[in-house]
């Protein structure tokens, strides 16, 4: 049964900020929220959250209406907050009590994560030599001599402290540098084969193609694109065209009225109408003897769907 | 909808209240905070000794008989024609700051030089009756002052008092016994004399309670207001609050706040109390009986004194007092979108409790029956005014019991106010809502 989300809206005054939104997980994976900023995505999950109360809509995990109570579920919001004078130790178990983890439990799972996730120096007294060849006990940090990416990654352990089932990330990836980025998608890739139902919201499209299955692209409160990721890109057609050569072609591109991207050492990016399109000039290549070296004949990125969706929803508006 | 829309559920609560008091006793602000508070309690019963003692010492010294500056008469000529025996050991000069004064009976008194004083005792009959003459002279250019030397004459009355009834063959018991004091009261009003023969409270004695329990009660709801403000503010502009619930529902978090902070206020309280009486019995130990008697009014133990009822009237008031502007304070600071507006927010909750306090302060003095009622049942004054004049017997119980009454529903009705908007409140970035907003996105449902 998973989660079902059905017919959200949300309005402040006149405003519609969330506009009828449905969409549901029935098995384990990872569905993108995606939108420009102010689409309406936070607010989307924070009535499926329970956060925030709906105009109209329910959310349904199991059959039962989504609560804490009868979802274990992990959060990590879009705006990382830590109380910045309690030290994070204080605060993480803190977290964990309220998810209902005990104490003994909590402290093998602290371990555990701040090790995946390298904050043991943030999180446990460390021993240091001084000049004398002394050892002394160093205090952990506080929060607020931590960077914004720790205190992510802080969230990020605090999120998974209950083991949870439902995991909603909202822009989990952003503000993180390279070394970190690859050590949170690894853990994703975890949880994703551990069967857990995950929401991520994010504006990293590369990303969400390498994690997600199914996706909402939302505009202006609405959901504009909704679907499995791959039907959506091929309900567009392969349209994306790149050929390499030993030779310039660009006239038989041209003669075939396909439009030339851009062109670098006969290097050509081509947009074509179809696969149709495309044969015609891999067949022409072929029957004028020209040596190939590269054809590829691609989907569209998400990248390229969004902004095509959402800059034609824009222009409309 | 099951539990998730159940706003009152108060699951977790246990955990936010642990958590506060853990970091409120962390946090070396209000870690300083109690100690200092119980350290003055400790200290106000020496210090206030030392004070008294400072101040007996000088009123001491401004006593010519008793200062410890020597006056500087060297002789004292007594010529006495008065038939009673006037021996120096009765004039008791032994201690006093005429310690050094040589005594000199004569039978006509000389010359007096700069340092010397005579004292002419005589019998005379004033209207009619036959009476004594105790007269002191000084010599035109005497070191001595006119005041010390009338200090010395008033004080050699009670010394010739004994010496006449030796005189008349009364022994030394029956002297002790006419000589023995008469004690009279303080001067005290009609009004505080029938209060006191009645057992009741008089109107000075109810301002006086008033007075000190409004000030209780308006620090303690300041200092709460302030704190759940500033920590609802906190973790609504970090956003941590939006981790927080999907854990723990909203109400939980509020209350969970709320009774740790009363919690700790409390055992502020208690403390500084308990450091206070055992301060003032220590006190008491070390002090000597003049002092045992000034020290009095510190009794704490008087507390103790006002029986169970009235500390169960004033506890439970000083509680509800505290969550109806507590429960406020939440609301307000959930209201506030950035740390600038908590500042207001504090004001209005502090406007609040001013409202309270100045009423409770004034009424009493004017002795007016209908304002009595009136502010004892108005739920934001009656934390203020019904415990004093319930303990006090100055309102009738019926009003007392309607006063409470409408306090703990309004407490109950603000509390489910809170419950509805907390949760829409908490997550809402937009701007600042004022009061009328609040009640009107109450009635949007929850």
């Amino acid at each position: 049964m998973g989660l079902i989300v059905s017919d959200l809206s949300k309005k402040y005054g006149d405003k519609t900020v969330v506009d009828h939104i449905s969409f549901s997980m029935e098995k384990p994976g990872v569905y993108a929220l995606l939108g420009t900023n102010g689409a309406g995505k936070t607010t989307s999950i924070r009535m499926i959250l329970d956060m925030l109360d709906k105009d109209t809509g329910t959310v349904t995990w199991n059959g039962q209406d989504l609560s804490f109570d009868n979802c274990n579920i992990g959060y990590l919001a879009e705006e990382r907050g830590l109380y910045q004078k309690y030290q994070l130790m204080d605060q993480i178990m803190y977290f964990g009590r309220l998810r209902g983890v005990d104490d003994a439990t909590l402290k093998t799972k602290i371990k555990y994560w701040s090790d995946r996730l390298k904050l043991d120096e943030y999180l446990y007294p460390s021993q240091i030599k001084d000049a004398r060849g002394r050892v002394k006990k160093v205090k952990p940090k506080s929060p607020d001599q931590l960077s914004k990416g720790n205190q992510q990654k802080i969230q990020f352990l605090i999120a998974m402290l209950s083991d949870p089932e439902l995991l909603v990330l909202d822009e989990p990836f952003s503000g993180l540098d390279p070394v970190n980025t690859d050590i949170l998608k690894e853990v994703v890739r975890e949880q994703i084969a551990a069967g857990k139902y995950i929401i991520m919201s994010s504006h990293q499209m590369p990303v969400v193609e390498e994690f997600c299955t199914d996706i909402t692209i939302m505009s202006r409160s609405k959901a504009l694109v909704q679907g499995n990721l791959n039907e959506i890109k091929k309900s567009y057609g392969r349209v994306n065209l790149s050929v390499k050569c030993e030779q310039d072609i660009s006239s038989i591109i041209q003669e075939l009225g396909i439009q030339i991207l851009s062109n670098k050492e006969f290097e050509y990016n081509c947009k074509v109408s179809g696969d149709e399109q495309g044969n015609a000039l891999l067949k022409k290549l072929v029957e004028m003897n020209i040596p190939v070296i590269r054809f590829d004949l691609s989907e569209l990125t998400l990248h390229e769907i969004f902004v095509k969706e959402v800059g034609a929803n824009e222009e409309q508006q | 909808m099951k539990s998730s829309n159940n706003i009152y559920d108060l699951t977790g609560f246990s955990k936010v209240y642990r958590f506060t008091m853990e970091q409120t006793f962390k946090s070396p602000t209000y870690r300083t905070g109690f100690i200092m508070f119980i350290v003055m309690a400790f200290l106000m019963g020496p210090l206030t000794m030392l004070g008294g003692m400072a101040g007996m010492n000088a009123a001491m010294d401004s006593d010519v008989m008793t200062s410890s500056d020597k006056v500087p008469a060297s002789t004292m000529y007594v010529v006495n024609s008065s038939h009673v025996d006037f021996p120096e050991d009765l004039m008791n000069l032994d201690d006093t700051s005429f310690s050094d004064m040589k005594i000199s009976y004569t039978e006509e008194l000389p010359k007096l030089s700069s340092t010397e004083i005579g004292l002419v005792v005589s019998r005379k009959a004033v209207d009619g009756e036959d009476s004594y003459l105790l007269e002191t002279v000084i010599s035109d250019d005497s070191e001595i002052t006119p005041h010390e030397v009338e200090e010395l004459s008033s004080y050699l009355i009670g010394g010739f008092n004994d010496a006449r009834f030796v005189s008349a063959g009364v022994t030394e018991a029956q002297t002790q016994l006419l000589g023995s004091g008469i004690t009279t009261g303080a001067a005290q009003s009609e009004e505080d004399f029938l209060a006191a023969k009645d057992k009741k409270f008089s109107g000075r004695q109810v301002s006086s309670f008033a007075t000190v329990y409004c000030i209780v009660v308006f620090i303690l709801a300041t200092l709460s207001a302030s704190y759940v403000i500033n920590t609802v503010m906190e973790e609504k502009t970090s956003k941590l609050v939006e981790n927080l619930l999907v854990s723990v529902r909203p109400m939980a978090l509020l209350m969970g706040k709320i009774l740790a902070i009363m919690s700790y206020i409390v055992l502020v309280l208690v403390c500084a109390g308990v450091a206070a009486l055992l301060s003032n019995g220590l006190t008491k130990l070390i002090m000597n009986d003049r002092m045992k008697e000034m020290t009095s009014q510190f009794n704490f133990a008087s507390i103790a004194e006002m029986g169970v009822w009235r500390i169960i009237v004033i506890v439970l008031c000083l509680v509800l007092a505290f969550l109806l502007l507590s429960i406020l304070a939440g609301i307000l600071g959930s209201a506030c979108t950035k740390l600038e507006d908590a500042q207001s927010a504090v004001g209005t909750c502090t406007a609040f409790s001013m409202v309270g306090y100045f009423v409770g302060m004034i009424i009493p003095s004017m002795e007016n029956k209908t304002v009595d009622i009136i502010a004892s049942i108005l739920p934001i004054t009656s934390p203020f005014v019904a415990p004093v004049y319930a303990v006090t017997g100055r309102i009738e119980l019926w009003v007392f019991a309607l006063g409470l009454l409408i306090l703990i529903v309004t407490t109950l009705l603000l509390l489910m106010l809170g419950a509805k908007v907390y949760k829409k409140l908490i997550v809402n970035d937009s701007k600042k809502l004022g009061f009328l907003e609040i009640i009107k996105l109450s009635r949007e449902g929850a």
